[in-house]
């Protein structure tokens, strides 16, 4: 059957009523995404910290009648964090219906996880603002940029000259400060 | 290791009380007979011990007890200065190698309880500074270490009945939100426990200690 970290997002929430620490493998799987979703969209890490909570508790809740058929497990469990953001919109606080379901006590969060989230959600931001970006310069990008490697590096990896990987980088971050900008 | 710990630690244990609870219910329908045997002895043993068993990760130490010597630690530790102010751009980054030398220095002052000691694993901790949850800088150091004895020092309240053991494990709770990282990170919850401790509330106690504490 091999490690639980080996598998699939469906198997694991399958799995969780009769193997409960599945839930665990696929928390930490999605866990910064979540949290970095929640922070772009509320701006605040404590907020941010709340409705993934509140998220992951929904799915736990949820996992015995998660039906792999219906659709992606990520897609599902997005569709619940939507759900609870729209419902923290509506209601101007966030629900805590599930996590008093599971009796999960209140968590203190304090400034180094405060750091975290927002950091998160910079990154989050930073790969949605690379999505819009033709795929070569979103290669090029995330190659130097994020994954700091060096020109020489990726242009072999690309199997072409660095100019044209430093063309591409520099075109796709003056694309991305003008997207950031009229954002903002 | 997760950005979030305390909430991962939280569903993990929601997830087995949640569904763990219901396979045991299934046998119970399977077992009635052996259940109302199982019942009485669960009422008499409810009675005989009003509090919840010891956390199996502590084992109280008869023989070994709080010294005078631990509580003037624990006062000295928290009247320390407090710590520069955290700017995680700006924190100047300890190598992976030495995260365990740097970390035994900085346990050095804290005050532990007799027998037990922090066995945090810093050399698994991850070395590439963009995994999430490596640590990295000394001020992220302390604030775990100086946690990590709070739980141990709360697990030690929990794991002994001594009234004397119990008010020095409560004094050193009194002074672990005044600890240098924590007075700034977490005072409000360490106060709490604090609280709890010194009003001997052990029932609460169980109930709000912090995810992080378990497994310790």
């Amino acid at each position: 059957m091999g490690s639980m970290e080996d598998w699939p997002d469906e198997e694991l929430l399958t799995a969780t009523p009769a193997t409960p620490a599945a839930f665990a493998v696929f928390y930490r799987r999605h866990e910064a995404a979540v949290l970095g979703y929640f922070m772009r969209r509320s701006g605040n890490a404590e907020i941010a910290a709340d409705l993934a909570a509140e998220t992951f508790a929904a799915a736990l809740l949820g996992a015995r009648r998660y039906e792999p058929e219906r659709g992606e497990a990520i897609a599902w469990l997005y569709g619940i964090a939507r759900h609870r953001l729209m419902r923290s919109l509506e209601q101007g606080r966030v629900e805590d219906r599930a996590r008093r379901k599971l009796a999960m006590p209140r968590l203190e969060i304090d400034d180094e996880l405060v750091d975290r989230i927002e950091r998160l959600g910079a990154e989050e931001r930073a790969l949605e603002l690379l999505a819009k970006l033709p795929p070569d310069q979103a290669q090029a990008v995330r190659a130097r940029v994020l994954d700091q490697r060096s020109y020489k590096d990726i242009a072999a990896s690309v199997q072409t000259s660095e100019a044209v990987v430093r063309k591409r980088v520099s075109r796709g971050l003056h694309t991305l400060r003008a997207l950031a900008r009229s954002r903002s | 290791m997760s950005a979030f710990p305390a909430l991962e630690e939280a569903l993990d244990q929601a997830a087995h009380r949640h569904y763990g609870r219901k396979r045991r219910r299934l046998r119970w329908r399977l077992a009635v007979p052996a259940l109302a045997t199982a019942a009485v002895a669960a009422s008499i043993a409810l009675i005989a011990r009003p509090e919840p068993a010891a956390p199996p990760s502590v084992k109280p130490q008869p023989a070994a007890r709080v010294t005078v010597a631990t509580l003037d630690r624990s006062r000295a530790y928290a009247r320390r200065p407090d710590t520069p102010k955290y700017d995680p751009a700006h924190q100047p980054r300890v190598a992976h190698a030495a995260l365990p030398a740097v970390a035994a220095r900085l346990r050095q002052p804290i005050p532990y309880p007799p027998g037990m000691s922090d066995d945090f694993d810093w050399a698994a901790v991850p070395s590439d500074p963009r995994d999430m949850s490596s640590i990295g800088n000394a001020l992220e150091m302390q604030s775990l270490i100086e946690f990590r004895a709070g739980c141990l020092w709360l697990l030690y309240w929990l794991g002994t009945t001594d009234p004397r053991e119990r008010r020095a494990a409560a004094s050193v709770l009194a002074d672990v939100p005044h600890f240098p990282r924590l007075r700034v990170t977490g005072p409000r919850m360490w106060r709490r426990i604090a609280e709890l401790a010194a009003a001997g509330d052990a029932l609460e106690l169980r109930a709000i200690q912090p995810g992080q504490c378990h497994g310790m």
